[in-house]
């Protein structure tokens, strides 16, 4: 395996994806020294998430025997990990089943930068969601008693959309830059929430982001604008913003909720504001010519390449520019990338994760997605130098998630896949597996693999509060809310424990209790992870 | 050959049929804080500030922080109401600020720009010119308000269009680029320039220009925004253009840009007239409040030169000239379009461009299974084609069209006219009929054999098998309005696997017959959809099943079983019935389907949630005029006279 970083140019780098070039006719020396300098040093999250779950343990995660440390996590509870290890075979390099792909995209190099977490979990039936990616466990479909619960606590902002109203994360310098604070991509799926008044935070209502689902539509709002033709004068929505305030503090009758609403819209009339004012740390990119959108990435393996390596390319794009240092792109179901040829995914593959063809099917497709969309984004990002003596990948951390665990619909040991450092947060070239081995845990029914059992481990929302620390956003800025002693609630995603893991209800034997430590001490940054 | 592994019908429902949400009552979590006003099924948020979750509530409330979530929703199946109590008395839930809908946007910029241009061929050029920006708007997302919990839990994937009302970058950014777009389109040429200010904008002599400027901005701002503008509203705008009154097409473009991004132009505005007496912080709307909102209601757009007179003058507060301007614009064939809109709301077809999916139920794509040698065999000559869903989606519409428009219909004829609508080859060979042409009588199925609407393929025709759950779950919830229970955990991976040996039917009852499904099943849920066994996965009448093998060849015939007791009325109800002609029947009996087709369209026209109890009077408004007999268009004209549409409520 080649450890080295390719010798690529800018230039040549962000060339050739799905068949169009996106040409960045830059160089580092055109970026002011100090705004390179701090581009570099600034972390960066990019999160892919995708339907359903369902693979198989032993597909997804690499050989148990990689995990040779152990350490305490809670009471009687000790995880493990080790250094992520390949074999090389054919061309091919492989740390599980899903987790192959060509030599020369998994490279020893890109290994050594990634991490494979195993064991964290949603303690209770969250089924069909699209919440848990990112922290917003009330968009589940409610199924049983545990997700309507969850629902009637409300929604939260998922944490993107924290990070993105941090001023930790984009201080003020960052946003003479910035053109998004995030990149939110409705591919197949919605993934990203927001307070609707941000300033407001908690009394705020929290509602939907609604995403693009056109690559060349967030090139232009990235990169372009609206024209000015001969039009030299000033951009007019400083006027439009002060509309909006006049009458929001006009004497005019308004209603509470007419207010709310208008805070809403003056809050992105001044994030527009502040994007139209930006200044891009790079001359504008070569607009590309080809669109993900025209190509259905549950269509074939060839268009589900495209349309993902479409998207990767800007994403390079806009982190090498500076423009956002946020993306979300919610893919949906990963039909396209296997051999499948019907088009009822939902029921005939993801349901039935549990019967040898529909798990193959599942396996391929989460190889593919692996292999042309994570690997080629990661790959990407490795390219650009940062010149700071790194590369764009240092400072990101590329995320993928999916929507349940090996149980379609149960959300114990959902799969979570890294690359990138998080300017320096992360350690990396990890295997993690947080589950209690030493616990027996609930013995998945009917459908799991003969004699096959699994352990609960911890909370996902840990992670995702890992998350927001190694990007610089302090618990005190994602702890908002208590509960009903007026106790912080600890980690990121609504506290709660469910009772519907049959047979065994496994989750409260595991968690126990609200006030266990697994959840007061859920914003505590998971073991290993910390460089 | 063993067993089909075609799959699959979800199973809903769980084992008491009774669930509790927020049980955990200790968890108090996130309180976002709107609504409060809600029928109190969910809702005792427990901490401060909080205003808690309005279970069939409104969306209102101005926010409020701290913790919700002890709250219970009830949902034990129960029968929806048939009738609504209006209590005078009580104050209607707190109206919110209504962006228009995209759609809206869309037409009010062609009919304010053919009225500011003076010509429709211009209007439509200068949309085409700034295409790029104008596709850049979304579209709306058929929604239900996410603090709508129980409403939430019904409606998974489905929604109501004028519930999508967020504010979202992407639309703002739309709009702006839109609005300077169109401000330098309009700008851009001298004839331009003169048909949208005047002469005094492209002569020679700039002793005009000032005047010129001075016409034009109360001019074009008052059909922008729809009123009239004040004298700070002038002077706002005259500021824009700039300190120089001198004729300047890029000064004139920043106006427009700015009036198409106003609050007035993207909302409708409304800070009422003269307070309701005995509710306080009610207000009446003033003429050009209830111009715009009748306007937006039936046209989904602006209010036209007509309705803008009857504004102008006040007329339009009297109730002859009001009658007069509603009767005119539901005659008028732009009323057709905008209730399309509602009638695919109330289908739950989430618009004629979307994914298969009706009522937000895991009804299969109907293509899914062709080229399997099962399907192929099974449709025959009935092949589905890309076009499929949207022929059966037209042919639903068509006769809620035809009972509207053509033919004064009634919730009878809806629910068994035996008149095919089937607008091509495909529907029309599925129901055995010529293809309706439009416009001459539509051709006669088969009395009793599929009577009324919810007997169409489009909802019948389930894709890949009869899907009796999936109906049932239909007529429940959106026919008939009720409360069902929740599924239990995994009952998604339950399946209703295509059987060599068993009807369908007896498949599902084997599948739904443990504690855990069958206490909202076996009574509420199995028996509608068993009614209307007699048609197949394609919504083909049928007296026989086919039961297929892998291979596509025939492993036998079974005769279908449509009787049942469907429980319309839950509880003691044992009417039994035959089938589909008694099932519908009996659902007409109920009058359950007055009262929920009423709040079907209390939510599209207002964009939000009913309060049972506070919007009892409007409710009950809509719901009477389809007491007796009466006639559905009625009915749409009747929301127009309602407290809701006619007043505002501001606390």
């Amino acid at each position: 395996m080649d450890n080295r970083a390719p010798g690529i140019t800018r230039r040549q780098v962000l060339r050739g994806a799905g068949g169009f070039t996106l040409a960045i006719p830059f160089l580092p020396s055109l970026f002011p020294r100090s705004a390179k300098a701090a581009t570099a040093s600034r972390p960066r999250l990019f999160w892919f998430g995708t339907d359903h779950g369902g693979c198989w343990d032993g597909n997804f995660f690499p050989d148990t025997a990689m995990l040779t440390s152990k350490a305490a996590s809670a009471p009687g509870h000790m995880v493990a990990s080790g250094p992520l290890t390949a074999t090389t075979a054919n061309g091919r390099t492989t740390l599980s089943p899903v987790l192959n792909a060509s030599s020369t995209m998994l490279s020893s190099r890109l290994i050594g930068k990634m991490n494979v977490l195993r064991g964290l979990d949603v303690p209770w039936y969250i089924a069909h969601n699209t919440g848990l990616h990112l922290g917003n466990f009330a968009r589940n479909d409610n199924n049983g008693d545990c997700g309507a619960a969850v629902t009637a606590l409300g929604n939260r902002p998922t944490i993107d959309q924290i990070m993105s109203n941090s001023g930790s994360f984009y201080t003020s310098a960052d946003l003479s830059g910035v053109k998004l604070r995030t990149m939110v991509v409705d591919s197949g799926r919605a993934l990203s929430w927001a307070f609707s008044n941000p300033a407001q935070g908690v009394a705020s209502p929290v509602q939907n982001v609604q995403g693009v689902n056109s690559s060349q539509q967030l090139f232009t709002s990235l990169f372009g604008g609206p024209s000015t033709g001969t039009n030299s004068r000033p951009p007019v929505v400083d006027k439009i913003l002060a509309n909006y305030n006049s009458l929001r503090q006009s004497n005019a009758r308004l209603s509470a909720a007419d207010k709310a609403r208008l805070d809403a819209h003056i809050a992105l009339v001044a994030q527009l504001q502040s994007s139209l004012g930006a200044q891009l740390s790079c001359t504008t990119p070569t607009a590309p010519t080809d669109d993900a959108d025209k190509h259905d990435r549950t269509h074939s393996k060839a268009d589900a390449a495209a349309h993902g390596q479409l998207w990767a390319d800007l994403v390079v794009a806009a982190f090498s520019c500076g423009a956002s240092r946020i993306g979300v792109l919610g893919w949906g179901e990963t039909s396209g990338f296997s051999d499948y040829v019907g088009t009822d995914w939902h029921h005939d593959v993801a349901h039935q994760w549990m019967t040898a063809q529909p798990q193959a099917w599942l396996t391929q497709s989460y190889q593919g997605f692996f292999e042309q969309v994570f690997l080629y984004l990661a790959a990407k990002l490795d390219q650009v130098d940062d010149g700071m003596g790194g590369t764009l990948l240092d400072s990101t951390l590329l995320v993928w998630s999916q929507e349940c665990g090996m149980e379609t619909h149960e959300a114990y040991g959902v799969p979570i896949v890294t690359c990138g450092a998080g300017a320096g947060f992360f350690k990396t070239g990890l295997y993690c597996d947080y589950r209690n081995m030493g616990e027996t845990g609930g013995t998945i029914a009917p459908e799991a693999p003969a004699g096959y059992k699994t352990y609960a481990g911890l909370l996902y929302s840990q992670w995702l509060a890992t998350v927001l620390q190694g990007m610089g956003v302090a618990p005190s800025e994602f702890e908002l809310w208590k509960d009903s002693s007026g106790n912080v609630q600890k980690g990121y995603g609504t506290p709660y424990l469910g009772s519907d893991w049959t047979p065994s209800n496994a989750w409260k034997v595991h968690y126990k209790s609200l006030s266990s430590p697994y959840y007061t001490t859920a914003s505590t940054v998971l073991p290993f992870l910390k460089a | 050959m063993g067993r089909l592994a075609v799959t699959s019908l979800l199973v809903l429902s769980a084992a008491a049929c009774v669930g509790r949400i927020g049980d955990q009552g200790s968890q108090a979590g996130a309180g976002s804080g709107t609504g409060g006003t809600g029928n109190a099924q969910t809702g005792s948020g427990a901490g401060p500030g909080s205003t808690g979750t309005g279970g069939g509530g409104t969306t209102t409330g101005a926010g409020g922080s701290g913790q919700a979530g002890s709250g219970v929703v009830n949902v034990t199946p129960s029968d929806a109401p048939t009738t609504f109590a209006c209590d005078g008395t009580l104050r209607p839930p707190m109206d919110q600020l209504r962006p228009l809908t995209t759609a809206q946007v869309q037409n009010t910029l062609l009919d304010l720009l053919t009225w500011a241009m003076a010509s429709s061929s211009t209007a439509s050029t200068i949309l085409g010119e700034v295409a790029a920006p104008m596709s850049s708007l979304p579209g709306n997302v058929p929604i239900v308000p996410s603090n709508v919990v129980d409403f939430v839990t019904a409606f998974p994937d489905g929604g109501w269009l004028r519930a999508d009302q967020d504010p979202q970058f992407t639309r703002v950014q739309a709009y702006y680029n839109i609005g300077v777009a169109i401000g330098q389109a309009v700008t851009n040429s001298s004839a331009r320039m003169g048909a949208l200010v005047g002469s005094c904008a492209t002569d020679s002599s700039t002793s005009n220009d000032a005047t010129c400027l001075a016409s034009f901005i109360p001019r074009f701002g008052a059909r922008a925004l729809r009123r009239p503008l004040t004298s700070d509203e002038v002077t706002f705008y005259t500021g824009i253009y700039g300190s120089s009154t001198t004729a300047s097409a890029a000064a004139y473009a920043d106006v427009v840009a700015v009036m198409l991004n106003s609050p007035d132009f993207l909302y409708l505005v409304e800070h009422g007239d003269q307070p309701v007496a005995g509710q306080t912080g009610v207000y009446s709307l003033s003429p050009y409040e209830l111009a715009s909102r009748l306007s937006y209601h039936v046209w989904d757009t602006m209010p036209d030169d007509q309705l803008w007179q009857a504004a102008s003058d006040g007329t339009l507060l009297q109730d002859t000239v009001y009658q007069a301007q509603v009767d005119r614009l539901f005659a008028a064939p732009r009323a057709r379009a905008t209730m399309h809109r509602f009638f695919q709301d109330y289908l739950q077809v989430n618009g004629t461009g979307g994914p298969r999916g009706t009522g937000g139920l895991n009804y299969h794509d109907l293509t899914s299974r062709v080229g399997t040698p099962i399907f192929t065999a099974f449709a025959a000559a009935n092949l589905p084609t890309a076009s499929t869903y949207q022929n059966m989606v037209a042919d639903a519409i068509g006769m809620l069209d035809y009972f509207t428009w053509t033919v004064p219909g009634t919730i009878h004829d809806l629910l068994t006219s035996p008149l095919s609508f089937a607008p091509a080859a495909d529907v029309a060979g599925i129901y055995g009929a010529p293809v309706w042409d439009g416009t001459s009588a539509p051709p006669a199925l088969p009395a009793d054999q599929r009577p009324g609407l919810f007997t169409r393929a489009l909802v019948v025709a389930a894709g890949v098998n009869s899907a009796p759950i999936l109906k049932g779950v239909y007529l429940r919830r959106y026919v008939l309005c009720d409360t069902i229970g929740r599924p239990p955990p995994a009952a998604a991976n339950v399946t209703v696997a295509l059987s060599t040996t068993q009807t369908t039917r007896r498949v599902t009852e084997a599948v739904t017959a443990s504690a855990a499904c069958s206490g909202c099943h076996v009574p509420y849920l199995n028996p509608l959809g068993f009614a209307t066994e007699s048609f197949d996965g394609l919504g083909r009448f049928r007296t026989m099943e086919t039961l297929y093998n892998t291979d596509g060849t025939v492993a036998t015939s079974l005769p279908v079983d449509t009787t049942s007791t469907p429980h319309v009325m839950m509880g003691d109800d044992v009417t039994t019935a035959a089938g589909a002609a008694d099932v519908m029947r009996l659902v007409e009996s109920s009058h359950k389907p007055e009262a929920c087709l009423a709040r079907n369209y209390f939510r599209y026209t207002f964009g939000r949630f009913e309060d049972v109890s506070l919007d009892g009077c409007s409710l009950e408004m809509i719901r009477k005029t389809l007491d007796n007999g009466g006639h559905l268009v009625d009915m749409l004209k009747a929301v127009t006279q309602t407290p809701a549409f006619k007043r505002r409520a501001f606390q």
